[in-house]
């Protein structure tokens, strides 16, 4: 078997003539936990479905746990567990109905797990789904993906519509899940103190395509947002590859660059700023720094290199 | 796959529900007019009436099933649900087939089982002239029933509720003058297992190649 639980080449979708995703190279290892990120729109649901067959790639090539996507066999459907976004359940159905299903269609069941996370949840089994709250919609799917005892599990904003008690709840069997050696995950959220607890490495879809794709330490590290003070006006243009962004303010100006190397700092110090400090970024900021447009701050990347990746 | 088909079954219970009634009324009706009604009509009249009544009834309900099956599909997302756990399009698609066929079987053999007792009561003496003459409407009949059904599940894969509605009973209603027009015999079954296939084709088509 491939050493990548989930490999896409040129992936490349378009709905109704606009371009979803455009050539996505997506390389997930076995055992990897990989946080997909990305604004609304991105196309981070898209990829997702394309994975699990639910929806034909325009072009490229996909494949998960070493089998084609769009033709997945029932035996490694059975290895994956996935949470929709939205949490998809069939409506008229009772959770009861709902679970016995699950039983019966998965290739393996932790009952033992599945109980304690039915009394964690508090989850009325006689409850039509259609009936249910959003949280509730949630935990109920969680529990049942986290159930069948995955290979690799997908979750597709898993936390969205959960209040902070089972959020937390979540993310504590998250990690159990996790710990247990061999899972890969492909975790999607919006909240990103939530992957970057989980999450070892880092996708960021933007437009359609991958723009990083690499360690979360390694994003840490390449990715520096510097603020330099000039004794006079800073330079209008810096000839610096990969500024994501830059703002001016006097005499002050501060750039975020991807891929900081050694060359890009014998440039900088070319134009011999007064001072320049490092702002230490969080996962939260990187994300916001390479997904803004349309503002001043933000530097078009299409044309550039991927801001980070392997 | 046995999990899939029950699925499908309890899914649309109402139709086998009805399907049986439907055949116990009619079967009742058939047997009282033809018997206690103080007519005694031939074995001819009994299944020339009978066939008529039962056509309709066929069409109609094994029609609404196909596009019922694949019209909840698509509106509720339950293959989106179901392709993710361990089964792929093909065993969906083939259980939800087979709970059409059996539709058909239980609302038929009711109906079949009622001519055949009718035909016997009226005279021994015709059975052995006229076996040919069950097997020449009621396999037929049979098969009208399943095409029908395979016609609303073409229809049905839609989010468009007039649309697998009128055009599958169109489609379908196309079917009765073509067997009183062609008669039952070789064309008529070319004719009906050619329009199966299409419509299987057509259906497993659209289902395999949809997003879910």
């Amino acid at each position: 078997m491939s050493e990548y639980a989930i490999q896409t080449e040129n992936i490349v979708k378009y709905f109704d003539g606009r371009c979803v995703l455009d050539g996505v190279d997506l390389r997930i290892p076995q055992g990897g936990i990989y946080g997909l990120l990305g604004r609304n729109g991105a196309g981070k649901t898209t990829i997702i479905r394309i994975l699990l067959g639910l929806e034909p790639a325009t072009r490229g090539e996909a494949n998960v746990l070493g089998a084609s996507s769009w033709q997945l066999p029932a035996s490694v459907l059975g290895q994956i567990g996935y949470v929709a976004e939205g949490h998809n359940l069939i409506p008229n159905y009772s959770v009861r109905r709902i679970v016995e299903l699950y039983k019966r269609l998965s290739a393996r069941w932790n009952e033992q797990f599945f109980r304690r996370l039915l009394e964690t949840f508090r989850l009325p089994m006689e409850r039509k789904a259609s009936q249910l709250s959003r949280g509730m919609r949630a935990q109920l799917n969680l529990s049942l993906a986290m159930a069948t005892e995955p290979k690799l599990l997908i979750l597709d904003d898993p936390t969205l519509g959960l209040d902070t008690v089972a959020r937390r709840q979540f993310l504590e069997l998250a990690i159990e899940l996790i710990s247990q050696n061999g899972r890969t995950i492909l975790f999607c959220s919006h909240i990103l103190s939530d992957v970057e607890r989980l999450a070892d490495r880092i996708g960021i879809l933007r437009a359609g395509k991958l723009v990083v794709d690499c360690e979360l330490d390694e994003l840490k590290k390449r990715v520096r947002k510097l603020r330099l003070i000039f004794d006079g006006q800073p330079p209008m243009e810096f000839p610096i590859m990969d500024i994501i962004a830059q703002r001016r303010q006097g005499r002050e100006m501060t750039i975020t660059v991807a891929n900081w190397n050694e060359n890009k700092q014998a440039i900088l110090n070319i134009f011999k700023p007064a001072s320049c400090t490092e702002i230490p970024m969080t996962l939260e900021e990187i994300f916001i720094e390479c997904t803004a447009s349309g503002t001043d701050a933000a530097v078009d990347y299409e044309q550039g290199e991927p801001i980070c990746s392997r | 796959m046995f999990t899939l088909i029950i699925r499908e079954v309890e899914d649309n219970r109402v139709f086998f529900i009805a399907a049986v009634i439907l055949a116990v009324i009619f079967s009742i009706l058939v047997v009282y007019q033809q018997f206690y009604d103080g007519k005694y009509e031939s074995v001819e009249s009994v299944i020339v009436n009978f066939g008529t009544m039962i056509s309709v009834l066929l069409v109609m309900a094994f029609c609404a099933m196909g596009a019922a099956q694949m019209y909840w599909d698509k509106t509720k997302k339950i293959s989106a649900l179901l392709a993710t756990l361990a089964v792929n399009r093909g065993q969906i698609f083939t259980a939800r087939v087979i709970a059409g066929f059996l539709l058909v079987i239980i609302g038929f053999v009711p109906i079949a089982e009622t001519i055949i007792t009718a035909a016997s009561r009226l005279g021994v003496s015709f059975l052995p002239i006229h076996r040919g003459v069950y097997f020449a409407i009621l396999v037929p009949a049979f098969v009208l029933g399943f095409a029908s059904y395979c016609i609303g599940l073409q229809a049905g894969w839609t989010s468009n509720k007039v649309r697998p509605t009128l055009g599958s009973l169109g489609l379908s209603f196309i079917l009765i003058p073509a067997i009183l027009i062609k008669g039952f015999g070789w064309e008529i079954y070319a004719i009906l297992f050619f329009l199966i296939a299409a419509c299987l084709i057509r259906a497993w088509y659209k289902f395999s190649t949809a997003a879910l």
